[in-house]
């Protein structure tokens, strides 16, 4: 579809360099938040066990988070080797004497925690190894009280285990004490108690089964009943048929009830013909109303085709919006009429 | 990696708002008022160009129906133009459904009309199409100089190289029927180039179509039917299937021609599958006499009598 766009390649230029500069202002507001711009500090530790340690792990101090594991590994004595990283602005927390320990946090999870030494030195330099406490050398530095190891994530985790653990031990209580009734309410049903539910039921079904019982031998009883009259009819009917004066030739005969209504100064007839009538006027307006269908039929024909075209062309529209969405001056003012005119083939060869 | 932040989402509704305030500020407001009106002209175009689909499908009976709506919108405003290309366009569906006379009595209309505007775009249409029809009707005199005349009032008007494209292949076809084949070739050959620098296939595959009928007459069947193929080419490309049943009988008659008559068979029955969908009685009837007798030749009974059984059962249905 053609539009028209005015100032195209200006607008179209200004959406480019807005569209340019919205690019690159999300991409920095993106590298500020990934810390794109700052510096990394890399170190590394040595624990038991990988368990629970992985890469992008966080290493915390008092809980807030100051850098992230990079790589674990086993080294040459089978200990895990965890590579880490501690962002810039805690760099100044990692001094000499620190140490690392891997603890659980919350009921299956690990944290890897960075204990400051305790000093006023100058941060130890990048790509130190930092000792850990499940090692004789984090340990030590820890007994000598040349860092500071907070016991409080210890015994919080105790105390979260045991709030867990808590409403375990009541759910399983109450759960006991349902069992405990089921199991008497099942021995007094099965025991024939009435007051009990089941009781109840065994005995409503023994009800039931005499009821049907009775009501079996009742119906046999009605349906004996009913053949004889049944008998009794047919014989009636037998007997009227039978009869030259009975009640079918006083119907049937020149005299009965039906040459009666036949015979009735044409009223039936007069009745028939005005249905015959009302019939043929019915039929003449189907007729018109048909006429009128077919002489409708084009611009029925019309109006199916045009919905068709206005659903192309909307679909055209739409899809000159999404690549154009400019748009200026529309649609023509006047339509050409196409001419018929082409080329004549004769089959004359 | 957190990618969708709160921190990003003001910046992205404020870029959005930005964006929006920019594309309708770039569009104008509202259209200016025409000074006419136009609704009902618009409304016959648009009928025309239904009826024009129809009748590329060979569907004449939906066609003139829609001409007629057309016909009738003109008329209601007196739209003179659209009037004469209204009676154009029944008058080719009375001339492909076999009402000669009928075709005949509307374009003699169109173009008193067309006179009257003195129009000579519209004249030269007009006088082409009856050119047609007399060519069809054996009158190939009245038709030469029938297209003699439109293309006199067509040079010089503003109108597209089609339209003098037709009038040249027409011209062409004129030549043809008086017998004057080089003649006949040079038009065709002129309209064959202006269709093809103007990409108008549909209207090359007519002009192929034409120099195929021309080669047969002078017996160069080699040429005829490559002719002919490029003319089979140009109406698929353009799905012209009344074009293509018509380029595939071509070859048949071709191939007939020049003694080939399992390949004339071939083609034939593959035109009469095309004529089947388009449900085209005569056409399909010429074909199955065609090929009743081409059966009869290759020595194909069983076929041919299925054949003529078929053609049997048409012709009785005409009759009911």
């Amino acid at each position: 579809m053609r539009f028209r766009i005015r100032y195209a390649d200006q607008i179209v230029g200004v959406f480019v360099v807005l569209a340019i500069a919205f690019l690159l202002f999300i991409l920095i507001l993106m590298g500020s938040k990934q810390r794109w711009f700052t510096e990394d500090y890399f170190f590394s530790t040595t624990v038991r066990t990988a368990k629970g340690v992985a890469s992008g792990m966080a290493i915390t101090l008092s809980g807030i988070e100051i850098g992230k594991v990079e790589d674990v590994k086993l080294d040459e004595n089978n200990n895990v080797k965890v590579d880490f990283l501690i962002f810039e602005s805690y760099y100044d927390r990692v001094k000499k004497n620190s140490v690392m320990q891997l603890t659980a946090s919350g009921i299956v999870g690990k944290a890897l925690i960075l204990h400051p030494g305790i000093n006023n030195g100058d941060p130890i330099p990048p790509n130190t190894h930092i000792p850990s406490l499940d090692f004789a050398e984090g340990q030590k530095l820890a007994e000598k009280g040349l860092v500071t190891i907070s016991q409080t994530h210890r015994s919080e985790r105790i105390l979260r285990i045991l709030e867990a653990v808590e409403p375990v031990m009541e759910n399983l209580q109450v759960s006991l004490v349902t069992v405990n009734e089921i199991l008497v309410t099942l021995r007094d049903a099965l025991e024939g108690d009435e007051s009990r539910a089941l009781g109840k039921l065994i005995k409503n079904i023994d009800d039931t089964v005499v009821t049907i019982d009775k009501s079996l031998s009742d119906t046999t009883g009605n349906a004996n009943t009913l053949i004889n009259n049944i008998d009794e009819v047919v014989k009636n009917l037998e007997e009227l048929t039978a009869d030259p004066e009975g009640l079918v030739p006083e119907l049937l005969g020149n005299k009965g009830s039906i040459a009666k209504i036949l015979d009735d100064d044409e009223v039936l007839f007069e009745e028939i013909h005005t249905i015959l009538v009302e019939l043929r006027k019915t039929a003449e307006q189907a007729r018109e109303f048909s006429t009128y269908i077919n002489s409708t039929q084009p611009q029925v024909s019309g109006i199916l085709e045009e919905g068709r075209q206005t659903l192309d062309k909307t679909k055209d529209v739409l899809e000159g919006l999404r690549n154009n969405p400019l748009l200026r001056g529309g649609i023509p003012e006047e339509r050409e009429q196409p001419s018929t005119f082409e080329s004549y083939r004769d089959e004359d060869f | 990696m957190k990618i969708f932040n709160i921190q990003l989402i003001k910046p992205a509704a404020a870029a959005a708002c930005l964006s929006f305030i920019l594309i309708f500020g770039a569009c104008s407001s509202s259209p200016e008022q025409p000074e006419n009106i136009t609704a009902v002209k618009n409304q016959a175009a648009q009928y025309e160009a239904f009826g024009n689909n129809y009748f590329e499908q060979a569907k004449y009976q939906q066609a003139l129906q829609f001409y007629q709506q057309g016909l009738e919108y003109n008329i209601s405003v007196y739209n003179e133009p659209g009037i004469v290309k209204s009676y154009n366009s029944i008058a080719r569906v009375f001339v492909e459904t076999g009402s000669t006379d009928r075709a005949e009595r509307t374009f003699l209309k169109a173009y008193r009309i067309a006179k009257d505007l003195d129009n000579n775009v519209l004249l030269a249409q007009t006088a082409n199409n009856l050119g047609s029809l007399y060519l069809k009707t054996g009158r190939e005199e009245e038709a030469f100089e029938l297209f003699q005349e439109a293309l006199e009032l067509s040079e010089g008007t503003e109108k597209e190289s089609v339209e003098e494209s037709i009038l040249y292949h027409n011209l062409g076809m004129s030549y043809k029927l008086r017998g004057n084949y080089k003649q006949a070739k040079l038009y065709l050959h002129k309209a064959l180039e202006k269709n093809l620098e103007n990409r108008e296939f549909k209207e090359a595959a007519s002009n192929y179509y034409g120099l195929a009928s021309v080669e047969s007459k002078q017996n160069r069947y080699e040429q005829a039917l490559d002719y002919a193929r490029s003319a089979l080419e140009n109406d698929r490309k353009m799905e012209y299937s009344y074009g293509i049943a018509k380029d595939l009988k071509a070859i048949g008659i071709i191939q007939e021609k020049a003694g080939n008559l399992e390949a004339s068979y071939e083609s034939l029955k593959k035109s009469l599958l095309v004529f089947g969908t388009l449900n085209l009685v005569e056409d399909i009837i010429d074909i199955l006499v065609r090929l009743e007798a081409a059966a009869r030749e290759l020595g194909k009974p069983k076929e041919a009598e299925e054949y003529a059984a078929t053609l049997k059962n048409i012709r009785e249905n005409q009759d009911k």
